[in-house]
């Protein structure tokens, strides 16, 4: 427009009586738009599907914008979000770089593939912004750590998507333990489901429209487009882009055992275990089948990861000398011995599957600048744990942990504790 | 254990002896004086190394004094061949090559690893002011050469690469007859390697006792010991180790051409690979290439074409001119041409490929006048790029255009796939 109808529209505007919507104030219990958190998301697939409705129910956030390699998530995405809000100003980056660019965004949740997790979360730490990111935190010992001193170093607030730290069962379980109500624990039983196959497959070439492949790999080595290797969530059977049940799912329960055991500062000095490998002939994919694994900490507490049975048997039970205390995961059910531990339980509260209140201590860290119920250090050591079990299966041998200098006895291990990331993608 | 003592006494008795030496050590009736021999060690002492030892020791003027090698096996029995030579027992083995890159009496090294440590061992030796002769092919990635060259410019060391056929009276001549325009302009260089292994699927086992597995990958992501991955030449069909025919055999192909085109410091602009058969996955788990067409073309229109086809002995380098064609089938080392009349040009015999002598003493002589080698690592770095570039081509199913002043693709997959992160502490 012209300099004479801008004038016009500005009087008009003016002449206009001066009435807001309360809800523009931060009135009847609404939040100012000035006072919201203006958040983006890295990485739209199925995961973040899940927990959007969780960010989205919070008043104090916005979502302003989206980006994602696949072309088709990116749209479908910003139709998400725009129907919410129910307008069109959700903005689109096929390149995650564009939008920690962007100075009015504050925080960013990451649900990209596992290889993105901490390249992405330093990134976005660096752009100066804060971060909820999806568990596993890392593909490796080293990133983990590199992911610590980079929100150390910028003053991140950083949550770990591992949300059974905000959930009723979970908690109820780690105050029964901390109050001593089975007495001295002294091992910590996990079991996740027994690790899928993947068949071998032939290579194609990048389906027409699938979306930027080479930044979908990532840090990680570059190879060929499979159609079974890419399907679904079979990225997570092959070491390059995931490692397994024993971390997609452990990681959560060592996640729990060392904030029972209030560890999350240090962890275990041993892992030791077996498993069963895919029949190479038969299968292309490369984690364990089952497995059965022992942590040892300097105080003798032992915990033991199970990878066995179906997915719906996943449990954490607590063993102390005077009784134990279990929670299903996919019940949400608390069960115990003594009985009575029961009793003092109060009302459900959410499960696991409502990711609400994990989003919450973020917000309200992200406010005050307090560590999360998941800062970094917590979420990396327990992720060590994961990755150390999964090292001394690889290597098939005992392994010896020094949680202080985060070191193996054995200098093949302390080697895989790090990958190199694929050019560009240094940290 | 000697004391003071009995030292004095030997010393005078040694005094009191008289003073006759074998002239072999002063360097008299053709022997080389201990002196002013290269000192020599050598990293990797597998298949290749025991191939081309008798080259070496044959000339009188090195002492090989310490062999290298992550296999106990192969350490030992390396140790016992060069005993045996000099009748001695004074070869030290060395289970990490840092320990014998360590000893300052070491002039050279011959590095005949795998594949995946060509490239670091030289630049770890460069760095440890050694001069080099490495085995082909030189690096796996085109990253990695392009250090190597650097290193080598910086440190000024004298590196060979190991791509003999450059000392080979054969491929000389056919070169001089191209040169000399005896075929007219060329327009086309053709030559065919064999099909790739491939290697059916197999599970991991325990390391065998003896190995350093560690030390063995150095460089590359680590992976469980798998025989067939790891044991005889396996490890040539897998990315991380090996890439293929067309680059193992391939670089010693584009090596000629690059020399005989006068190409040595620059390059094709382009690359094409077709017809590619890659393993069926579902029954073998070796990933490179069983056969197919690989080609490239220079600025001036010259076309290179690698074709991965037949057996072992069919390999050959063909040079087509628009007056005729020049051809050396490397089997036999029998050079073919049209028209014949250039054949009578060639002198008598010379040593085959198979013997690697000429290039090694063209090593030697380097190491003394500090002059390039004719593999210098600009060299080996510019050949080896043309049959990588034809592997990212293959590999990304697409055709890609290289510019060869920036050493640079039109397309950022390809770029990427430059360069491959070394596994810790292996860094460059």
């Amino acid at each position: 427009m012209n300099r004479r109808q801008f004038l016009k529209t500005v009087s008009t505007v003016l002449a206009a009586p001066t009435i807001l919507p309360g809800s523009v104030l931060g009135l009847n219990g609404a939040v100012a738009p000035s006072n919201r958190i203006v958040f983006a998301n890295i990485g739209i697939g199925g995961r973040a599907r899940h927990v959007m409705p969780s960010f989205l129910a919070q008043t104090d956030l916005v979502f302003t914008a989206v980006s994602d390699c696949r072309g088709d998530r990116l749209k479908s995405a910003k139709e998400m979000i725009d129907k919410h809000y129910g307008n069109t100003d959700c903005r689109m980056y096929p390149d995650f770089r564009e939008l920690l660019a962007q100075k009015d965004i504050d925080a960013v949740f990451i649900a990209t593939g596992d290889r993105w997790h901490t390249t992405a979360s330093i990134y976005a730490a660096r752009a100066g912004k804060d971060i909820y990111s999806e568990k596993p935190i890392s593909m490796c010992i080293s990133e983990g750590r590199a992911l610590v001193e980079a929100c150390r170093r910028y003053g991140t607030i950083y949550q770990a998507g591992t949300q059974r730290r905000s959930t009723a069962s979970y908690r109820f379980a780690v105050e029964m333990v901390r109050q001593g109500r089975i007495g001295r624990v002294h091992t910590v039983e996990m079991q996740v489901w027994t690790g899928p196959t993947v068949a071998h497959d032939k290579p194609t070439p990048v389906p027409e429209g699938w979306g930027d492949y080479d930044t979908w790999l990532g840090p990680v080595q570059w190879f060929p487009f499979v159609p079974k290797r890419m399907a679904g969530a079979n990225w997570n059977y092959f070491w390059d882009t995931g490692e397994g049940p024993i971390i997609g799912m452990g990681c959560h329960y060592t996640d729990q055992m060392q904030w029972a055991l209030g560890r999350d500062h240090t962890g275990p000095v041993e892992f030791e275990g077996q498993c069963t490998w895919p029949d190479t002939e038969k299968y292309m994919s490369e984690t364990p089948v089952t497995a059965e694994v022992r942590c040892r900490y300097a105080d003798g507490i032992v915990g033991v990861m199970y990878s066995r049975n179906t997915f719906k048997d996943r449990y954490i039970r607590y063993i102390g000398d005077e009784g134990w205390i279990q929670v299903d995961d996919e019940t949400n059910e608390v069960t115990a011995e003594p009985k009575t531990i029961l009793n003092l339980r109060g009302s459900a509260g959410i499960s696991w599957t409502n990711a609400g209140d994990h989003v919450r201590n973020l917000l309200d860290s992200i406010r005050s600048r307090r560590p999360t119920i998941c800062h970094p250090e917590a979420a990396h050591r327990a992720q060590t744990i994961c990755q150390a079990m999964n090292i001394g299966l690889r290597l098939g041998r005992k392994l010896r942990w020094d949680p202080v200098k985060e070191r193996f006895d054995n200098e093949e291990a302390n080697r895989m504790r790090h990958r190199e990331p694929r050019a560009p993608w240094f940290i | 254990m000697i004391n003071r003592r009995q030292f004095l006494r030997a010393a005078i008795a040694a005094a009191a002896a008289p003073l006759i030496v074998p002239g072999r050590v002063l360097g008299l009736n053709g022997a080389v004086a201990p002196s002013n021999r290269i000192i020599l060690g050598g990293i990797g002492i597998g298949n290749r190394a025991r191939h081309i030892l008798p080259n070496f020791l044959s000339f009188s003027e090195i002492q090989w004094t310490a062999v290298a090698d992550a296999r106990a096996e192969r350490l030992a029995s390396a140790k016992e061949l060069i005993d045996a030579h000099y009748g001695t027992k004074g070869c030290r083995a060395y289970d990490d090559f840092r320990e014998l890159l360590a000893q300052p009496d070491i002039d050279a090294v011959y590095i005949a690893t795998g594949n995946r440590w060509h490239a670091m061992g030289s630049m770890f030796a460069a760095r440890a002011g050694k001069d080099v002769y490495c085995e082909k092919p030189i690096s796996l990635t085109m990253g990695e050469g392009r250090k190597l060259v650097e290193t080598c410019r910086r440190l000024g060391t004298i590196y060979q690469a190991g791509t003999q056929r450059r000392s080979t009276a054969s491929y000389r001549f056919a070169r001089d007859m191209v040169r000399q325009g005896k075929i007219g302009r060329v327009h086309t260089v053709e030559s065919q390697v064999w099909c790739g292994n491939t290697v059916p699927h197999q599970k991991p086992e325990p390391v065998p006792e003896g190995w350093n597995y560690d030390m063995w990958l150095g460089p590359v992501p680590w992976r469980p010991y798998v025989p067939g991955r790891v044991q005889g030449h396996g490890w040539m069909c897998f990315w991380d180790t090996g890439e293929g025919m067309h680059t193992d055999m391939g670089t010693h192909y584009t090596d000629q051409m690059q020399w005989v085109l006068g190409t040595d410091d620059t390059g094709p602009v382009e690359f094409e690979a077709s017809d590619i058969v890659w393993p069926d996955p579902v029954k073998f788990m070796s990933e490179t290439a069983i056969s197919g067409t690989f080609r490239c073309r220079y600025a001036n229109g010259i076309k290179g074409v690698i074709y991965q086809r037949g057996t072992f002995k069919e390999r050959y380098i063909r040079y087509i001119g628009d007056e005729g064609w020049i051809q050396v089938d490397d089997d036999t080392d029998v050079v073919t041409a049209e028209p014949r009349s250039i054949l009578s040009l060639k002198a008598a015999g010379g040593v085959s490929w198979s013997n690697a002598g000429g290039h090694i003493g063209n090593f030697l002589s380097c190491i003394r006048s500090r002059r390039q080698p004719d593999c210098n690592p600009e060299v080996g770095h510019r050949a080896q790029s043309i049959v990588e570039a034809m592997t990212i081509s293959a590999r990304l199913g697409r055709k890609l255009k290289w510019n060869p002043v920036t050493e640079k693709f039109n397309d950022e997959d390809a770029n990427r796939m430059m360069w491959r992160e070394p596994r810790a502490p292996w860094c460059v």
